[in-house]
């Protein structure tokens, strides 16, 4: 240094270096000064998720339910079946093996939010119920006992005007299903006079067909048909008299996965760090090893693979992976829990997943807003042949915490 | 080192006492110059500096100091340009955050003063004067345990605290009056001189600062893989025209006093001094208090940026506060044991203040080649940054003294991390 120079820093040493002798010539020389404390790696860990994704939270609460035995499940308003067989028989004093088939809408496509799956919808778009359960009750207000012969409940197509076809069409996507309402063993129901009766039937297939096509948006209709008979001697059925089934589905969520799993997409608008753009630059210069770190307790009865994409703004639904700007981290693993055969969670499994970001990854984390993308597969367990029973309670615990490394003071 | 030097100086100074007494004649130049101007001046405060004079007359005085442990003028100038250029950047504040040293924080202090003095002897024993100075004093202090968090991260620790982090300012204005009182020579013609002092400042406050954590220890932030929180609560004092410059006078006030005790030894070429300064307290009324708080338990970053967001000190009452001026005690030793050099050794120690500056030992060697033209260079120790150099000069005559000195502290000119600066012109009748 000159001499000049270093009397100038001296006499203006009063006024804290205003002078233009201690200031550098550039950019990179006032840096180099500032970093004159030597080189360090400042480690920064922050949380960045701490979260319990229970499936519970991923469904529409409105329709979710717990079955008696713990299971979780969805089920749809109670709809009845009513059939007036006072008006078709009014003052008969002997019915006898009178057949009636008795059609009744229940549930269209108008009425999707009715069984609304919430954020597993593509889910159980790719999945087949094992459980799913029509809870019955029958109600005859007539005076004399009624016998329901061969009756079934089925899915039928509503036409473009919303008309049911007569006779229904029961399948139209392949064979018919149709589920019998009737007590075990026999191919009837009896319902006394002026009393109900209730019980729950297995009818997963029929579920199975109603939820596809509900998904894809067919208009459908839950119908019943059979004979409407009566084994008392005497009897009086007024005008008023009906035979009412009230069905309650509940599809138990208890899936059988495909092998190659359940793929489904989740898009999340999060706010970033706020960093200003003309910051970024220079932290991705100093960075010096950024990682993501996720310990995930797994209590489903299920694995999942996980990639995630970041894209600079806010895309709301649009597809982040295909974002020409997005950056995308794949491989992300959360191994299968301790599923037994009948694919219920034995015990949780804990794992780690560590994520190594590179300069532009972090860019995306450190502007101001950013959506995040996850694509998430969902893979059964092979102990239970890919099948999963959902638990009331069952969860994920998540918890991410980002490590950050900077390179700071000389050298840079 | 430090210690070693010390040791020396101070024994050279007994040993060129000790050898004056034995060898410098009566009337040698080392007896000829005014022993008003055998005080050496200092950078810190003074009130009996202007006292010194042989005459009536005028001394107009301006000078300040200020330190601190981490940034040197080329830093400060690094830190200019950059925000000049609007380049300036987070990592470059982490970069400058690296100069702080580990487990000691951010410290910085100053007082500065500026005023003019009139005064002169009556009769043969005593020197009065009177004194308008404005004064300002300020410090600060940030607590390793707040820096470490941006400077080091937390990967190693979790928990940082404000700690004893806090800041303090005072604009003053004072008026005050002073005395000394010389006996002597006791014993002999060459006895001792004894020279005691004592005046009275009346301080008026313009402006005051200050910040501190209400919660002991500095309260907590806790920032781990899991979750952040914090329990902060920040409150701060400042009078209503600090931020705005609407200064106002009417502030409160108060009486400290000033004392001094010196033996010379003039024949001889031996002084010991003690002063005290700056005894007493001030009041400043209608401070305002504010107060800010950040109670946090998030897992969430961006819920930190939203609490930081909406953090504003929000105005509690309007108050009357007592202030404890930097008091300093002040021990010197002086020797000129020939007709040029003169040594002095000065320890100033701080006791019980607000505004507290470290404690530091100048020792400074006058040349007087020319006995008018004392020309000064001096080392001091202690402080926040170790080693400084001084140097100075002055004329001082009968009808006038003009001084300037200055002082680089904890490195030479722009490596240093301190400046002090001293100017005095007197004019006398």
């Amino acid at each position: 240094m000159h001499k000049s120079t270093l009397t100038i820093c001296f006499v203006t040493a009063a006024s804290i270096a205003g002078s233009s002798g201690c200031e550098p010539a550039s950019i990179s020389e006032a840096r180099d000064q500032l970093g004159r404390g030597g080189e360090r790696i400042a480690e920064y860990v922050l949380p960045v998720a701490r979260d319990t994704f229970d499936v519970e939270s991923l469904l529409d609460s409105a329709v979710v339910t717990v079955t008696s035995d713990s299971l979780l499940g969805i089920k749809l308003d109670s709809r009845s079946l009513v059939y007036g067989v006072g008006f078709f028989a009014p003052f008969v004093s002997f019915l006898d093996s009178i057949p009636i088939v008795a059609f009744q809408e229940m549930v269209q496509n108008e009425d999707l939010d009715q069984l609304d799956f919430g954020d597993i919808e593509d889910v159980v778009r790719q999945v087949d119920f094992n459980d799913a359960r029509l809870r019955l009750n029958v109600t005859n207000t007539g005076d004399i006992a009624a016998v329901l012969v061969d009756f079934t409940l089925g899915v039928a197509e509503l036409d473009a005007s919303g008309q049911l076809a007569l006779p229904p069409v029961y399948q139209p996507l392949g064979t018919p299903i149709l589920v019998p309402v009737s007590e075990p063993g026999s191919n009837s129901l009896r319902v006394a006079a002026n009393s109900d009766t209730s019980f729950t039937i297995q009818g997963s297939a029929l579920v199975n067909l109603l939820v596809d096509m509900i998904l894809d948006e067919r208009r459908t209709a839950l119908v019943g048909a059979g004979i409407i008979t009566t084994d008392s001697p005497t009897g009086q059925i007024e005008a008023s008299d009906v035979i009412s089934v009230e069905t309650e589905l509940v599809a138990v969520l208890d899936f059988t996965l495909p092998d190659t799993g359940v793929v489904f997409t989740k898009n999340t608008t999060r706010d970033g760090l706020g960093v200003d753009s003309v910051e970024v630059p220079l932290l991705l210069e100093r960075l010096q090893r950024a990682d993501v770190i996720t310990d995930v307790l797994n209590n489903l009865p299920f694995g999942v693979d996980l990639d995630i994409a970041f894209a600079p703004g806010d895309l709301g639904d649009g597809d982040v992976f295909a974002n020409p700007n997005a950056v995308i981290i794949s491989g992300i693993e959360v191994d299968t829990s301790v599923v037994n055969p009948a694919g219920q969670l034995v015990s949780g499994q804990s794992s780690t997943a560590l994520v190594t970001l590179v300069g532009n990854e972090v860019s995306a984390l450190l502007r101001d807003t950013f959506t995040a993308g996850v694509r998430v597969r969902v893979l059964g367990a092979s102990t239970s042949g890919r099948r999963g029973v959902v638990r009331v309670g069952a969860a994920a615990l998540l918890q991410s915490e980002a490590r950050i490394q900077l390179r700071l003071g000389a050298s840079q | 080192m430090k210690r070693r030097i010390v040791v020396g100086l101070v024994a050279a100074v007994l040993a060129a006492s000790g050898l004056r007494a034995q060898t410098v004649p009566e009337g040698s130049q080392a007896a000829a110059v005014e022993p008003g101007y055998r005080r050496t001046p200092v950078f810190r405060i003074d009130p009996f500096n202007n006292l010194r004079i042989p005459h009536w007359g005028f001394v107009f005085s301006v000078g300040g100091t200020a330190a601190n442990n981490a940034v040197n003028l080329k830093d400060f100038g690094a830190l200019i340009f950059l925000s000049d250029e609007d380049s300036l950047r987070w990592v470059d504040g982490l970069d400058a955050l690296g100069l702080v040293p580990q487990g000691s924080g951010l410290d910085g202090n100053g007082e500065g003063q500026a005023g003019v003095y009139v005064g002169g002897p009556i009769g043969r024993r005593l020197h009065l004067g009177l004194s308008l100075m404005g004064r300002s004093y300020g410090a600060l202090s940030l607590d390793d345990d707040a820096v470490v968090l941006l400077r080091d991260g937390n990967a190693s620790r979790e928990e940082f605290t404000l700690g004893d982090s806090n800041g303090e300012g005072l604009a003053s204005g004072e008026a005050g009056i002073h005395g000394l009182y010389r006996l002597g020579p006791l014993g002999s013609v060459d006895g001792v001189h004894i020279i005691l002092g004592a005046g009275a400042r009346y301080i008026r406050p313009v402006l005051y600062g200050s910040a501190h954590s209400v919660i002991s220890n500095g309260g907590f932030v806790r920032v781990n893989g899991d979750s952040i929180s914090a329990s902060i609560e920040i409150e701060t004092y400042q009078t209503p025209g600090l931020l705005d410059g609407d200064v106002k006078l009417n502030q409160g006030g108060g009486i400290i006093g000033d004392f001094l005790a010196r033996a010379e030894w003039p024949t001889s070429g031996f002084a010991l001094e003690a002063m005290l300064a700056n005894v007493g307290a001030v009041s400043v009324a209608g401070v305002e208090r504010r107060s800010a708080s950040v109670s946090l338990e998030t897992t969430d970053l961006n819920e930190v940026g939203d609490v930081l967001d909406t953090l504003e000190l929000a105005l509690q009452d309007t108050t009357n506060i007592t202030i404890t001026l930097p008091r300093i005690a002040r021990f010197a030793a002086s020797a000129w044991a020939n007709r040029i050099l003169q040594l002095d050794l000065i320890a100033t120690f701080p006791f019980g203040s607000e505004f507290d500056l470290p404690a530091t030992v100048d020792v400074w060697s006058s040349w007087r080649f020319i006995p008018t033209v004392p020309i000064r260079a001096g080392l001091v120790f202690g402080g926040h940054q170790g080693v400084g150099f001084s140097a100075g000069l002055g004329v001082e005559t009968r009808n006038f003294f003009f001084g300037v000195a200055g002082r680089s502290l904890g490195g030479l000119f722009s490596n240093a991390t301190g400046a002090s600066a001293r100017l005095d012109l007197g004019v006398f009748f």
